[in-house]
């Protein structure tokens, strides 16, 4: 009896069902597709009337330079600013996994940057990065060489600020899955390392590391797709300047479909990054699943 | 009635330019067939003649709805019923991609939007606008600018929105620096000619070279940052220099002497300025040289109403005139830019469109507009309208130098790129601007490379309809090489 329950159909779920469909995949699918297929300008014309014009729009993405280089300048801040979080994300959990006087204080002031509006960031770092502005000044007083970096006005700099600028907002998010999964860590591995005289170097690199792979790994996935699709504070800090410098993806999608209007470009190049991001998830459940195989191996109970 | 229509905007055209114009005018008075003896009084009649009690929804950005436009707005309820409920307050870079999605979902959700004029031929095709021409002589509106910039609410023949903030770039230096005898002496032993006004743009760089001392002062601080309409001060120069955009088959003729002339002075001001312009927009720049970090500027006149401001540490230190120009075709011609011109449009698809024109002629009167411009409080809506120019409020407000100044070269303001499509359009040759003006690329490149991106949007628009168009583009362009006194 309760087999046969749990296999019946939940009718109940039905409504959402369809008001899922109806909202999000026939927007999304059919209408994406339709756009991707059928050349289309939103002042030119009806929709329906767009002419059909096969993967003509596909290619024409695939062979224009402007979508590659977004595409990698998407990878580098997306995968630098990935690592970056995690590693100082990770440093902070590492220190306060241990509860102590004043941990709450930190942990509020640790997670703060995730809290604030991206748009304020974005204007407040403008003010901050100026060439006469309070970091240059900062930086001048520390090294006692006069600074005047123009951060956003270069192409190296201006690119590393946006990465920085990402790491100050983000980290707090990696900061909070690290810290949940050490919090959360059998402690018993560790007491016996402890108790058979291992060291906390070794404690950590052999014992809490691998444990701690699956969070990492689900931290990183995470954290980079979030990046791929930053969009708010890249747009108010340089809007994709110096020259073309910091045009992301976001940016030249936001460009191609709501400046230029070419919705049908716009529609066949999100399908494209959908397919790139898809491939990096499926690999990322891949490597997901073979670590938790493997914590389940490690810590299966014997017979 | 279209006879009748072009009639009646031909003679008022001449006459106005008999009366001491030059100045492009639209004046319905003599056809209004609602009574009233000014073009308010007619708005306000006309808007209770729909018998209606209704709140309109405005996009706008907060900036430009304040003070004494917000006011009238108030007072036109109070007559007539008729007033603004629901504001969309928007940034006016991000009206555009709103207005298109608003269109293409054939929303009646605003009723009047304001948007930049170089959106009207794109926004029309859309089918989004309401022509306005049969209200305007329903209502006998007056509509009349110093330059061209009422051409740019013009589209195939009929306006389609009426200006609020005229926007014309003028050229502003520091007088305190350009008066001193040491500098002219100093100047004078290096060119061995006197220091006077530029008159094209080799003047200004020159001059620019000249009180270039950072880090304290910069020669100039013209924007050369995306999206921050670096394509204005180039277009200036092409212009001058006798360049068009595009051939009369829509073929891109940027790659020419003109083009490549204008390139070259876009970027020449690159080692005039400080680091920051490129990456800078007006937030940036205004403080900067109303602090004293630039000699000279060529800019919005907005900026110069805010540098003379009380507090402002350059307040009663700035000159201005005319923007230089170019003897390329044998003579000095000299282009200003307006844009954006921000009109009040309507929704063609209000259910109360009718109610929202005239609310728009109420504000947008020879009258009321000036009303709106000479506001201390609101120094968006700038001057555009031979009335503006004479009234004292508005002398006082962009100091008696600064209207002579944005009077001139609104008789010499020409439009953006004025053709369906012209975000992309304008966007394509920005990218390549900014890109050659941070070193990716050359100047001569980034004209090439918008010959080849534009041809492309030539091909997906289609050449016959934006052939089509160059008309309306071309007639809001300047008669004159030189403005009059």
């Amino acid at each position: 009896m309760a087999r046969r329950q749990g296999r019946r159909f939940k009718w109940f779920i039905l409504p959402v069902v369809t008001v899922l469909i109806l909202f999000l995949l026939v927007p999304i699918i059919f209408f994406q597709i339709f756009f991707s297929l059928h050349q289309w300008t939103a002042y030119i014309g009806e929709w329906w009337q767009a002419e059909f014009v096969g993967l003509e729009i596909f290619a024409d993405v695939l062979g224009d330079a402007r979508f590659y280089w977004a595409l990698v300048r998407s990878l580098i801040f997306a995968g630098a600013s990935t690592v970056l979080c995690l590693v100082i994300g990770f440093m902070l959990a590492y220190l306060m996994r241990e509860p102590f006087r004043g941990r709450g204080f930190f942990y509020l002031l640790f997670i703060t940057p995730m809290l604030v509006v991206p748009l304020a960031i974005g204007y407040n770092y403008e003010m901050l990065l100026v060439q006469k502005g309070p970091f240059n000044q900062l930086l001048s007083w520390i090294t006692g060489q006069e600074i005047q970096v123009s951060w956003f006005a270069e192409a190296v700099p201006a690119f590393l600020s946006i990465i920085f600028i990402e790491v100050w907002n983000w980290t707090p998010f990696v900061f909070i899955l690290m810290l949940a999964g050490l919090s959360g860590m059998p402690k018993e591995p560790i007491e016996a390392a402890r108790v058979l005289g291992a060291s906390p170097l070794q404690i950590f690199f052999q014992i809490q590391l691998p444990l701690l792979r699956p969070v990492i790994v689900l931290a990183l996935i995470l954290r980079f797709l979030e990046a791929l699709g930053e969009y708010p504070k890249v747009w108010s800090l340089t809007r994709g300047g110096p020259g073309s410098y910091t045009e992301t993806m976001p940016v030249y999608l936001y460009i191609t479909s709501w400046e230029h209007f070419n919705i049908s470009k716009g529609a066949a190049v999100s399908y494209l990054v959908l397919l790139i991001v898809a491939a990096i998830v499926y690999l990322c459940i891949r490597i997901l699943l073979r670590e938790k195989r493997a914590l389940e191996t490690l810590y299966r109970p014997s017979a | 009635m279209t006879d009748r229509r072009t009639f009646l905007k031909g003679t008022a055209a001449a006459g106005a330019s008999l009366l001491g114009g030059p100045f492009f005018a639209a004046d319905f008075a003599w056809a209004a067939s609602v009574p009233g003896d000014t073009p308010e009084q007619r708005a306000i009649n006309g808007a209770k003649a729909l018998k209606k009690n209704v709140d309109l929804n405005i996009l706008i950005w907060g900036q430009y709805f304040n003070g004494r436009m917000r006011e009238l707005a108030a007072e036109f309820k109070e007559k007539t019923g008729i007033g603004i409920g629901g504001v969309q307050d928007l940034g006016i870079v991000a009206i555009p991609g709103k207005v298109m999605a608003e269109s293409m979902a054939r929303s009646s959700a605003f009723d009047i939007v304001h948007v930049g004029a170089g959106m009207i031929p794109t926004l029309a095709n859309a089918g989004y606008l309401q022509p306005f021409d049969k209200f305007m002589e329903k209502g006998g509106m007056v509509y009349r600018s110093v330059g061209p910039q009422v051409e740019q609410t013009r589209y195939h023949g009929e306006y389609y929105g009426f200006v609020t903030d005229g926007n014309v770039h003028m050229t502003g230096l520091r007088k305190d620096l350009f008066d001193n005898p040491t500098e002219r002496k100093r100047f004078e032993d290096k060119h061995g000619k006197p220091m006077k006004w530029p008159e094209t743009w080799d003047d200004y760089l020159e001059l620019a070279k000249f009180f270039t001392r950072p880090p304290d002062l910069y020669g100039v601080s013209d924007l050369r940052s995306r999206k921050w309409l670096g394509p204005i001060w180039f277009l200036m120069m092409l212009y001058s220099n006798g360049g068009f955009p595009f051939g009369s088959d829509m073929t891109p003729t940027l790659y020419t002497d003109a083009g490549r002339k204008a390139v070259e002075w876009y970027l020449g001001t690159k080692p005039y300025s400080t680091k920051d312009i490129a990456v800078w927009g007006t937030t940036q720049n205004i403080p900067f040289v109303a602090g004293g970090g630039a000699f000279m500027w060529t800019y919005w006149t907005g900026g110069p109403a805010t540098a003379e401001r009380q507090n402002s540490k350059t307040h009663g230190k700035w000159t201005y005139g005319v923007v230089p120009g170019s003897r390329m075709q044998g003579r000095l011609v000299k282009r200003s830019v307006s844009d954006p011109v921000i009109a009040v449009t309507v929704n063609r698809r209000s259910q109360n469109a009718e109610a929202a024109y005239w609310l728009c002629q109420y504000w947008c009167t020879p009258k009321h507009s000036t009303e709106i411009v000479a506001d201390p409080k609101l120094t968006f809506h700038d001057a555009w309208a031979p009335e503006h120019m004479k009234d004292p409020r508005v002398a006082a407000k962009y100091t008696p130098g600064g209207i002579e100044g944005t009077a001139q070269c609104l008789q010499v303001s020409s439009p953006p790129i004025l053709l369906p499509g012209n975000l992309e359009f304008t966007d394509l040759l920005d990218k390549n601007l900014a890109d050659a003006f941070v070193g990716t690329i050359s100047g001569d490149e980034a004209l090439k490379k918008t010959e080849a991106e534009w041809r492309d949007v030539v091909k997906r628009v289609g050449s016959r309809l934006l052939v089509k168009d160059l008309a309306s583009y071309k007639a809001a362009f300047p008669k004159i090489d030189l403005p009059k006194a």
